[in-house]
């Protein structure tokens, strides 16, 4: 409402009415009004045109003029309590009226800029307070600056009734207390009832009428006539309308104008009995009123008080002339005289301030500023700020008012504050949102529970999502409290669950706040039955970390296997599905496959479980229970909900501790062929609260792609399922499979397939990716324990009954991958399984990651699947068990034999090894030989007979964390080798197993080998190939864990394969000297003793050689690099220590070869002294034949050449200085010289 | 000052409170903490925005000192370059001191900005920070 229209609308002259109880009754009995009520509607008059002159000499004219009445009896100002139980009630209809409760958001309303300067029950408010304040003692607006008195036309005497009705009449507050002057303008009207229906009652009204005039002036008086019409509700004028906007509400008590009660409303309306005659007569006569006596009375009495004032300027005589007069010119609607009014109020303003008459100054000040207003000032009052658009002010204005008003009107006086905030620009939502709470707030206390829940739900939309948890906590608190005490359950169970994630708040408030929804979800059930199902915010769900599992073409049997990329196993499974190399694939193949991606599902099988995998948490210090979780989906037939003849669902039930998480599978089980979907998940929170959250289809939840599409699947379309009828299915257990293994070690663990299906299935073929991984030929041997497997001849019958064999035994593929394919002809029924022992021998210490993959086909037709795929992987941690080092090096006192020797260490901690066998392959031959080390009491046996290997018996046993060595001899091929059968533990090397497992051994070593050369890491010593030697060997063993209790448990077999050992120096042509060790001579007799000796030579390589043998001579050199030396044993009883003798060098460069004998230097051995410190003596010379030539030794072919030296005294010579050299022809000419080995020989003194 | 009111708030996008503090003595005693009072807090720091962002016009600092006030509480704020608003609800500190205290924790905050696995709209959970911000408030207001 603008406010300049509502100034001129409220302050306006008030007309005191005094009504004799015949008028009243006759106007009221027909019509339900009132006098006044009557007269109110012509108190307007706009087509006026009055002038007027005040102050000035100028006249001006008066177009517009309103009149206020009111009944004296009514004058007067309602008592403070009665005024606010009023106000109250007229806010509460007000709300109700414009449907408080179903305020929209603000943020919305303000997008649609629809937001409203004020709230109707404001408004509404605002005008029935200021009415209930009229009266006061200090103002005058309401104060009536004209009677009119009102008599019934049939009174007796109409003079006499008229000064007795005014003298009678309850007099306004300020009359009463003799402040106002009593003398005011009196105007007359006789009422005429025509329902009476007396004959010329009207003429004898009108006489009446002339003779009141002659007495009380001709101006004053006037009659109208009412009731003329019939009273039938068809014929009345249909002004209802009018009166009613004229009639305000009644406070109990009466005052502020209004009667304590309303006369009852005919049955035809308001106004039942009048006619438009009757309004025209009123009309008229007010009109006469106005014009005629009012408004020059005012005129007059306006210049009065001016020049009043102006003669007398100040004192307080002034004051009660000066307030009348204010009202008067105030209520002068021209401009020209609010100038005047206001020069003359600032007048009076001081004037009271000096009097300290602070009330009569505060009303003047008002006065001053709706006369500013008008004069168009400034002011800073909130209405007039409003209008001028500054709505900061405004609100400012108004937050001050509100802290000392009692809360309703504190309330109100917020939510208009906070209302002109949004008018601000830019809009101040924030400060609103606050205002409006607090606005709220008062509202509850207040108890307009309807209004309070409007300012709330308004500004939650501006609070919510933004994470201050505390004021979303108590919104939602309170709008809880007050939807269900407003009945609406839902709300509250709305509003209460959204309190629920409320982990910043101690234990005890997040119990009560899930208590309290528990119970509202409890009461809302009461009362409408079943709820829909709720979107819970408890347990909180991590829908982007869903995984849904499923098994349509492709069946993982572990979840290890899911971890692995498509690609991956596509690649292994190339051999089975020749033709789907992704590779091959053109842009010609797009077409087939987009129709396929087009149908937006993946596929199932039904009777086979789907399942999704969700992360769950619950936020709470509370515990919460779910029952009832579960899938939500939705099957073409239109099945949904639990399970049926469609789809079968498996319910969950767990519990979620204090701040605990869990994940949990959920499962479903499609039965019949269709289109099924995953719509989201249900669960029952606490027993009471149904929730449910719907999977979002955007977004992007993990799965493994099926087969060839994996990027045409578009991600969102993967929670349709396409379900295929019932397909067969294989599952795959390994049973007895360890998480950890040993280095070497020969496990065997027992597969079983199994068809799960609800079809046969057939044509099966196996792929293991791992060489380490093999699968037997055949599943005879299950049900014997390991070793007896690995040992013994193959004994039972080829064609045992329980045995199958494989069609297609173990084809080795690229990268040790090995293809087995099952007889087509073997049908798996249904429930059926077949078990197959599977060979783990892991190589490396690490762990072993092995892949198996199966393929197999329906034995019928099912249209959508040609076949079906099973993967399965299995990682296993290969612990270090033995190492295994060997060394060989020729053996002296045989051209043939070599010595073995073995470093063996135990990598174990806790557990001994015991080494059982020693094979060695190809035709070579070990035999025991000694043992050194700490358990070197052990005693080998020696099995020469067992063939290419000695079994340790008893077995060497190699403590934890230790290292020993073994020794052995190393026959070579020449001797002939029987069969092997050295009992049952003896492992022979033909087993096809222990077979398989050595040649992929040597395949991965040689391509480890071949990788590295490839690279130049190993180029400096490869040894040429003519003279390697490589042996491949086979160290079995067996670990039995000591553990208390467990002696049940089977030894750990293991086997370590050692390949191509050789020689550490290789050596062409290997020699040897023979000869008596002890030689007996009388030198007594003779002073020269022969020794003969024989010089054994082998050539160990495969080609001829010549060789020479030179005695005596430095090989091909003139310097001998060998050490010649001698001892004496003067009691020639015991050999000293070769490693105490002094090295002396024999001979001297220059020494002619071919020289007979090598003469050390001559010297006398020291008096008293040891052994070490005799001289060198020179007293053995070659003689005899020094030099000997073959020519051609052959290949492996050996040679003999004799030899002899001359010794000139007794005791021990190490006999050296023996040349041999050799030349290969057909090797390049390789050509080498080396010393031969010393020979040890002692000349005794003959007896 | 008995019940001394101090807390701190930084207010990322979308009026979204990245970190909240109550730094005022009494707030390591959960038994003394007045509820009601963190609900008025919240609402007041909120209401507090419009105000921030009237008042970011009229000044080319950071620092805006008070902007708002409901009964004896007061507002102050300090806004980076990013608009990340930093505001302190008090009932009378010193200008100065907060003026420090904003200064101070601006830096810290620099410093967990850099971590780069930190968002700007994530809500501050480093602990660090925490202790840091509060061995600030310790310094400049004596709590």
């Amino acid at each position: 409402m603008d406010f300049r229209n509502y100034i001129t609308q409220e302050f306006t002259p008030v007309v005191m009415v005094v009504s004799s109880p015949q008028a009243e009754a006759a106007c009221q009995q027909h019509n339900g009004l009132t006098v006044v009520d009557l007269l109110r509607p012509y108190g307007f008059f706009h087509h006026l045109s009055v002038p007027v002159r005040t102050v000035g000499d100028t006249a001006y004219r008066i177009k517009e003029f309103r009149l206020r009445f009111f009944a004296s009896a009514d004058m007067f100002q309602p008592s403070q309590e009665a005024a606010d139980e009023y106000l109250k009630g007229v806010v509460s209809a007000s709300a109700t009226e414009h449907k408080a409760h179903e305020a929209q958001d603000v943020l919305q309303a303000l997008k649609k800029d629809e937001v409203a300067d004020s709230t109707p029950w404001f408004n509404g408010y605002r005008k029935e307070f200021v009415r209930t304040l009229a009266f006061g003692e200090h103002e005058t607006f309401d104060h009536p600056i004209a009677c009119l008195l009102v008599l019934h036309a049939q009174a007796e005497d109409p003079v006499a009734d008229f000064g007795d009705l005014f003298k009678s009449a309850p007099l306004p507050p300020l009359m009463k207390a003799g402040l106002m002057e009593h003398k005011i303008l009196k105007h007359y009207l006789l009422l005429h009832d025509d329902s009476l229906k007396l004959d010329g009652s009207y003429l004898k009204a009108e006489e009446k009428l002339r003779s009141v005039r002659a007495s009380l002036g001709a101006s004053s008086c006037h009659l109208a006539r009412i009731n003329s019409g019939s009273g039938d509700p068809a014929c009345t004028l249909g002004y209802e309308g009018l009166w009613k906007a004229h009639i305000r509400g009644s406070i109990p008590g009466g005052g502020a104008g209004e009667p304590a009660e309303r006369p009852p409303v005919p049955a035809a309306g308001l106004g039942a009995r009048l006619t438009s005659a009757d309004v025209d007569s009123i009309s008229k006569f007010l009109e006469d009123f106005t014009v005629r006596a009012l408004l020059p009375h005012l005129e007059g009495r306006v210049r009065g008080l001016n020049h009043q004032v102006t003669a007398t300027r100040r004192g307080l005589r002034n004051q009660i002339k000066t307030l009348l007069w204010r009202k008067s010119s105030a209520d002068s609607p021209a401009a020209p005289d609010y100038h005047t009014a206001l020069s003359t109020l600032r007048l009076l303003s001081s004037d009271y301030k000096i009097d300290k008459a602070w009330r009569n100054y505060a009303g003047v000040q008002e006065m001053l500023g709706l006369t500013l207003f008008m004069t168009g000032g400034s002011m800073s009052e909130a209405e007039y700020s409003r209008q001028h658009g500054q709505f900061g002010e405004a609100n400012y204005a108004l937050m001050k008012a509100h802290f000392q008003e009692e809360n309703l009107r504190a309330a109100l006086l917020l939510e208009q504050a906070a209302l002109y905030l949004l008018h601000i620009s830019p809009p101040g939502i924030r400060k609103f949102a606050f205002h409006m709470v607090l606005a709220g707030l008062r509202f509850n206390a207040c108890d307009q529970k309807q209004l309070g829940l409007s300012a709330y739900r308004q500004v939650l939309g501006v609070y919510a999502g933004r994470q201050w948890s505390f004021i979303e906590e108590h919104l939602h608190d309170v709008l809880g409290k007050q939807s269900r005490e407003a009945g609406d359950l839902e709300a509250a169970v709305q509003h209460f669950m959204a309190m629920l994630p409320c982990a910043h708040s101690p234990e005890h408030w997040q119990a009560h706040y899930l208590r309290q929804f528990l119970e509202a979800v409890q009461q809302a059930q009461a009362a409408k039955g079943e709820l829909a199902a709720l979107e819970l915010p408890l347990p909180s769900l991590n829908l982007d970390r869903m995984t849904i599992f499923f098994d349509d073409q492709v069946v993982h049997a572990n979840a290890e296997a899911l971890k692995y990329p498509e690609e991956h196993w596509r690649k292994l499974e190339a051999p089975f599905l020749p033709g789907s190399d992704a590779s091959l694939s053109s842009w010609l193949d797009g077409a087939s496959r987009n129709n396929l991606a087009a149908l937006q599902c993946n596929t199932a099988v039904a009777g086979e479980t789907l399942g999704v995998d969700l992360e769950l948490a619950n936020p709470l210090a509370v515990e919460l229970q779910l029952a009832h979780l579960r899938l939500v989906y939705e099957h073409e037939s239109g099945a949904s909900g639990g399970s049926n003849a469609y789809v079968q669902v498996l319910e969950e039930a767990l519990s979620l501790k204090a701040g605990a998480r869990a994940r949990v599978r959920l499962k479903l089980r499609p039965l019949r062929p269709g289109l099924l979907t995953l719509k989201g998940v249900e669960w029952l929170l606490n027993g009471h609260a149904l929730g449910r959250r719907m999977f979002t289809v955007r977004k992007r939840t993990h799965r493994r792609s099926n087969s060839r599409l994996p990027k045409q699947r578009a991600a969102n379309h993967i929670l349709t399922f396409s379900v295929l009828p019932a397909m067969p299915r294989l599952d795959v257990a390994l049973d007895d499979l360890p998480s950890r293994l040993l280095e070497g070690e020969m496990h065997r663990a027992p597969l079983l397939l199994r068809n799960t299906g609800a079809m046969p299935l057939q044509s099966i073929r196996m792929l293991i990716s791992h060489p380490d991984v093999h699968c037997n030929p055949d599943n005879s041997d299950l049900g014997a324990d390991a070793m007896a497997c690995l040992a013994g001849e193959r004994s039972r019958p080829a064609s045992s009954s329980a045995s199958e064999s494989l069609e297609e035994p173990g084809l080795i593929l690229k990268a040790g991958q090995q293809l087995y394919a099952w007889s087509p002809g073997m049908v798996l029924a249904p429930g059926q399984q077949l078990s197959w022992p599977l060979w783990l021998h892991p190589r490396t210490p690490g762990s072993l990651t092995f892949h198996c993959t199966w393929y197999y086909e329906p034995s019928g037709v099912v249209e959508g699947m040609k076949h079906r795929l099973l993967r399965l992987t299995q990682t296993i941690d290969v612990q270090a068990a033995l190492r295994v080092t060997p060394s060989i090096s020729i053996c002296q006192d045989d051209l043939h034999r070599c010595l073995l020797r073995l470093d063996v260490e135990n990598g174990q901690a806790t557990s001994p090894i015991a080494l059982r066998q020693l094979s060695c392959s190809g035709s070579w031959r070990v035999s025991s030989l000694s043992m050194e080390g700490p358990h070197g009491s052990a005693d080998a046996r020696q099995e020469d007979e067992a063939g290419g290997g000695t079994s340790l018996d008893p077995q060497v046993v190699v403590a934890p964390l230790t290292r020993l060595s073994l020794f052995f001899h190393l026959h070579p091929p020449s001797s002939a080798t029987g069969d092997i059968s050295a009992g049952a533990s003896w492992i022979p090397l033909a087993n096809q197993v222990v077979q398989y497992f050595k040649t992929q051994g040597r395949l991965t070593r040689q391509g480890v080998l071949m990788t590295r050369r490839s690279t130049g890491d190993l180029l400096a010593s490869p040894p040429p190939a003519p003279l390697g030697w490589g042996a491949d060997l086979m160290l079995a063993w067996e670990l039995r864990e000591q553990q208390a209790g467990a002696a049940a448990r089977p030894a750990r077999l293991g086997i370590n394969h050692l390949y191509n050992c050789k020689m550490q120096e290789a050596v062409p042509v290997r020699m040897m000297v023979h000869g008596e060790s002890v030689v007996r001579h009388g030198f007594a007799n003779d002073g020269m003793c022969l020794v003969r000796l024989v010089l054994c030579l082998r050539n160990c390589l495969d080609q001829p050689a010549s060789v020479c043998v030179e005695a005596g001579a430095g090989p091909g050199s003139s310097t001998l690099d060998s050490t010649g030396s001698w001892c004496a044993a003067p009691g020639s009883s015991a050999l000293p220590a070769h490693a105490s003798l002094p090295a002396i060098p024999l001979g001297t460069p220059g020494v002619p070869a071919g020289m007979l004998a090598t003469l050390g230097s001559t010297g006398q051995p020291d008096s008293g002294a040891g052994p070490l410190a005799l001289p060198a003596t020179p007293d053995y010379v070659w003689c005899g034949r020094t030099r000997a030539n073959i020519p051609q030794l052959e290949a492996g072919q050996t040679s003999q050449v004799e030899l002899q030296v001359a010794v000139f005294g007794a005791g021990t010579y190490e006999l050296t200085g023996v040349g041999v050299s050799w030349t290969y022809p057909d090797l390049d000419n390789l050509h080498a010289t080396k010393l031969g080995p010393p020979f040890l020989v002692t000349v005794e003194e003959a007896a | 000052m008995g019940t001394s009111v101090l807390t701190f708030v930084i207010v990322g996008h979308e009026d979204h409170p990245i970190y909240e503090a109550d730094l005022s003595p009494k707030a390591a005693d959960p038994a003394a903490r007045d509820e009601r009072a963190q609900y008025l807090h919240q609402f007041v720091l909120h209401a507090a925005l419009d105000a921030v962002e009237e008042q970011l016009w009229n000044t080319t600092s950071m620092h805006l000192s008070v902007v708002d006030k409901f009964n004896n509480l007061l507002v102050s704020a300090f806004v980076t370059a990013a608009n990340v608003k930093f505001l302190l609800l008090h009932d009378g500190r010193s200008d100065d001191a907060v003026k420090l205290f904003f200064k101070d924790v601006y830096e810290v905050y620099l410093k967990v900005l850099m971590n780069p696995f930190f968002t700007p709209t994530a809500r501050i959970t480093s602990p660090a920070f925490n202790q840091k911000v509060r061995t600030l408030a310790r310094t400049y207001f004596r709590t």
